[in-house]
């Protein structure tokens, strides 16, 4: 490719390589701390990393995640409701029937419900040998050529390289019998499926999904773990023939407190009931993070068995961090733009929202957000000074977090600083100017910004312009700036008056006839008039 | 009428070659030494549109390689970068290529080494017989490639030397960068003055057999702002409007000029948030039609600046002008263009109630 890639390519792959062996000794130590059982492996997430880390330097106590000691033996331990076990179950018993069922089974739910030990547990009764796909740990820097791949494509390039892997595991699994026990059915279980990746990236994996589906016999289970509010999971029409879905619920608060206090016994511990009932709460239906939270706590405190004496003072009550809720982005919106504001002891009206609180929490990137505030802002302002005040502020926030210019002419950017603390600022100045004007009571709908739009259909008007200026100047090169701005106003105005245009028309669809393109291709619309042109063309139209 | 055959006037008195041309002679003159000569530098063309760069470019190549050069064909080739492809035409004949790489936006980097690569590799076939043995690789709006293009395009140039000679256009260099502009020869090309666009008008209306009063040629030059294609252009949708001339011709300015003048209007007539609002739909219209958002920026400051009073003038012109520095920074212009307009009618509204008092 570019000399600069095979240059940046040495330096990189030095500073990348040396962390690479620790982490997956961290991995191998989840994997296989139990009694030397390969256990399913664990997302490295922060608690499983510092339990890992709390055993190596006490090796007097034991300290073990109860996630993976406490996890169900039995399908009747279970937290998941005994129907959707049983559609499962159902599910799978038809594949060992070779009856009739579709190929894939899509189970999915928000986290720690008991998806994967539902299924694992169902599988061994069931006596199924299972294929898993996991997420490959070793993050591929490079893609199949050896070439580093700069900040820009890395993304793109990165999933590819993964896609490939994702495809050669499918291919592996329905083309091979498992050779340790030939005669049990294989099931295919892919986890953590890109539900948050790109529409480009999402497509291709639901393709792969279907190219298996037709082809395969062996029986498959997605697992697709959703945020809590979404219960739809988008997928293309066309994989739907296929597939099967299980949605799998929150877990019930009955169920998880009689899951954690079975836990608790059997570690023969105790927490106060203030605390269970938090960490029950604030679990919001997970169980996982429940467990991982009980377990914090207790190793938080020095070890105490029960019947021991309770300490006197409490703990105060909100130790279990909160969850963080992703907003929705209209409520988002809302926030700033229809803040409510509070009396403090002065008389003045502060506004309610705080925004540093507000961006963290945000759904969308801050700079996007920017521009669905600044689609909706204007409607909320009364007076045109306030207004130039905070669309000064909007302008600063635009201006310097951007990455690129308008032209992708990049100024020099060294100076930038991060977009949401600009974002910040453009809300604070909404909302610190326009105090007067209170918008009780009106109803305000916020859109998406139109600026997202606008240069898309740039993009095609540009493209319509080109071939247009391609079908009467056939030898000359059309510069969108210039043509736009110069010629082509004044040439559709020559034209039109001398009727060239129609026949011009007229001639290109001949011609793209004659080639077999599509009647709607046409330069028909023609970009650069206002109206005017239009009304020519409708004419013609309507000839035909 | 008669000799329509669907080509304008400023596509059928474009010179051809050098010797045709009639403004700027020096440089004409400088330009035919070159094309003599063995050994032709990379060029760098720049100066305000409507001057004459593609013109020039285009006589340029024409006396390089002959006749053969005007056989061009426009084709769509698709390059692939990483899984996406991307289109972008290229008008090329067998000596050389014209491309607009800013076309492509984020990817234009892959594209002017792609095609260059391209072109640089394959050394014409009849290299022997030929007068020269370079193709010629022709850039447009080298202004707004991307830092990262223009810094490939300067590897790329040193690499392929041998074989191939690069054209770049641009209208201003201030954004090129100079590693760049030093690996050229840099040429501008400036506006003609009033004088050579009406002679050049009333030469193509001795042509085309039409009476042109040397009033009205004075107003036409006048009103394009010295840029002959739009000169010639709204001579001839004058011409089609009504001839013969009316003594006092009315002049017809592009579409979005009316438009930005109308803009002009309503934002004078009232300030308000609804106002601005309406106002900011027209911007999207504009931009949707590509007009450059500098361009609109400039031409809605110089028609405001038209009706408000001395003292206002500063205000409204400094504005203008740190709102067009924020646009170039910034990369969604709509933001700065709406900033300039609500500020203009704070500024302007408080003019207007410190005269009620």
């Amino acid at each position: 490719m570019d000399d600069d890639d095979d240059f940046l390519d040495v330096p990189l792959s030095f500073v990348k390589t040396p962390d690479r062996p620790k982490k997956r000794r961290a991995e191998t130590e989840v994997q296989t701390n139990r009694n030397g059982k390969v256990q399913r492996k664990k997302p490295a997430t922060l608690s499983s990393i510092t339990a890992v880390r709390d055993k190596k330097q006490k090796k007097s106590t034991e300290v073990d995640l109860w996630t993976l000691k406490h996890e169900p033996r039995e399908i009747s331990q279970c937290v998941v409701q005994p129907d959707k076990i049983n559609e499962l179950r159902d599910w799978m018993q038809k594949h060992l029937r070779r009856e009739p069922a579709r190929r894939v089974l899509l189970v999915h739910g928000p986290s720690g419900t008991g998806k994967t030990v539902m299924i694992k547990l169902l599988a061994k009764e069931l006596n199924f040998s299972l294929s898993e796909w996991t997420e490959p740990v070793n993050v591929e820097w490079k893609n199949a050529r050896g070439d580093y791949l700069g900040s820009d494509g890395s993304a793109q390039m990165y999933s590819v390289s993964r896609q490939k892997q994702f495809r050669e595991f499918l291919y592996q699994s329905r083309a091979y019998v498992d050779l340790c026990s030939p005669d049990r059915t294989r099931l295919v279980v892919v986890r953590e499926c890109p539900e948050g990746m790109t529409t480009e990236v999402r497509r291709r994996f639901w393709e792969i999904i279907e190219e298996y589906s037709r082809k395969a016999a062996n029986p498959m289970i997605l697992i697709m773990t959703t945020e809590n509010e979404k219960k739809e999971i988008r997928m293309p029409d066309h994989v739907t023939p296929y597939l099967q879905t299980l949605a799998i619920n929150q877990v019930i608060k009955t169920k998880m407190k009689k899951c954690l206090t079975d836990i608790l016994s059997t570690e023969s511990m105790s927490v106060p009931d203030d605390v269970f009932e938090d960490i029950i709460q604030s679990a919001e239906g997970d169980v996982r993070s429940a467990i991982n939270n009980l377990q914090m706590y207790i190793i938080g405190k020095p070890l105490r068995t029960v019947g021991a004496k309770k300490p006197k003072q409490k703990k105060s009550k909100k130790e279990e961090p909160e969850k963080t809720h992703n907003l929705n982005i209209f409520h988002a919106v809302g926030k700033v733009l229809h803040n409510k504001r509070i009396e403090d002891g002065g008389g003045n009206n502060i506004p309610r929202t705080n925004v540093e609180k507000l961006m963290e929490n945000l759904p969308i990137d801050p700079q996007l957000y920017l521009y669905w505030v600044h689609q909706s802002y204007l409607s909320f302002c009364d007076d045109v000074t306030v207004l130039s005040n905070i669309a000064e502020d909007f302008s600063a926030a635009e201006a310097f977090t951007s990455t690129s210019g308008y032209h992708g002419f990049e100024p020099d950017r060294s100076g930038n600083t991060p977009s949401s603390i600009w974002t910040s600022a453009a809300c604070r100045s909404f909302m610190l100017h326009n105090v007067d004007t209170q918008v009780k009571g009106r109803m305000m709908t916020f859109h998406r910004p139109e600026l997202l739009t606008c240069r898309a259909s740039a993009v095609q008007n540009r493209r319509k312009m080109m071939d247009y200026v391609e079908n009467w100047r056939p030898s000359d090169y059309a510069s969108a700036g210039g043509e736009m701005v110069d010629s082509l106003p004044y040439r559709s105005r020559v034209e039109r008056r001398n009727n060239v245009l129609k026949n011009l028309v007229q001639m290109s669809r001949n011609r793209r006839r004659e080639e077999g393109k599509i009647l709607e291709q046409l330069p028909g619309q023609l970009p650069f008039s206002w109206e005017k042109v239009n009304s020519v063309l409708d004419e013609d139209d309507i000839e035909e | 009428m008669s000799k329509n055959d669907g080509t304008l006037w400023v596509d059928r008195y474009r010179p051809t070659s050098l010797e045709k041309l009639d403004i700027h002679t020096d440089l004409t003159n400088q330009l035919k030494k070159m094309c003599t000569s063995d050994n032709l530098p990379h060029l760098l063309f720049y100066g305000p549109s409507g001057a004459g760069k593609k013109t020039r470019v285009k006589a340029v190549l024409r006396s390089l390689f002959g006749a053969s050069v005007e056989k061009v064909k426009v084709e769509h080739k698709a390059i692939k970068i990483n899984t996406k492809t991307i289109e972008i035409s290229i008008v090329s004949s067998s000596h050389h290529v014209e491309v607009n790489p800013s076309d492509v936006e984020f990817q234009d980097r892959v594209v002017v080494q792609e095609i260059i690569k391209e072109i640089a590799q394959s050394v014409p076939l009849d290299a022997g017989t030929a007068q020269k043995s370079f193709k010629v690789v022709v850039l447009h709006e080298v202004d707004k490639l991307s830092k990262d293009a223009q810094h490939a395009l300067r590897r790329t140039m040193e690499k392929y030397v041998a074989t191939c000679r690069l054209i770049l256009v641009c209208n201003s260099t201030s954004k090129v960068i100079d590693p760049l502009r030093s690996r050229c020869l840099p040429v501008r090309v400036p506006l003609p003055t009033i004088k050579e666009i009406t002679s050049t008008l009333q030469s193509i209306a001795k042509k085309e057999g039409v009476n042109l009063s040397t009033d009205l040629a004075n107003r036409i030059a006048e009103q394009s702002g010295r840029n002959l294609r739009k000169a010639i252009l709204s001579f001839e949708a004058a011409k089609v409007k009504q001839y013969p001339f009316a003594p006092n011709q009315v002049i017809e300015r592009a579409d979005w000029e009316d438009f930005i003048k109308q803009m002009a209007d309503e934002i004078s007539q009232e300030q308000s948030p609804q106002r601005l609002q309406l106002i900011r739909s027209r911007f999207y219209e504009l931009l949707v039609h590509c007009i450059p958002p500098e361009i609109i920026m400039k031409n809605l400051t110089m028609e405001l600046l038209g009706r408000v009073d001395t003292e206002l003038k500063y205000d409204v012109v400094k504005w203008a002008a740190h709102y067009e520095q924020r646009m170039q920074t910034g990369s969604k212009p709509i933001f700065h263009l709406e900033a300039f307009v609500a500020k203009f009618m704070s500024l302007y509204k408080q003019f207007l109630s410190g005269l009620l008092e």
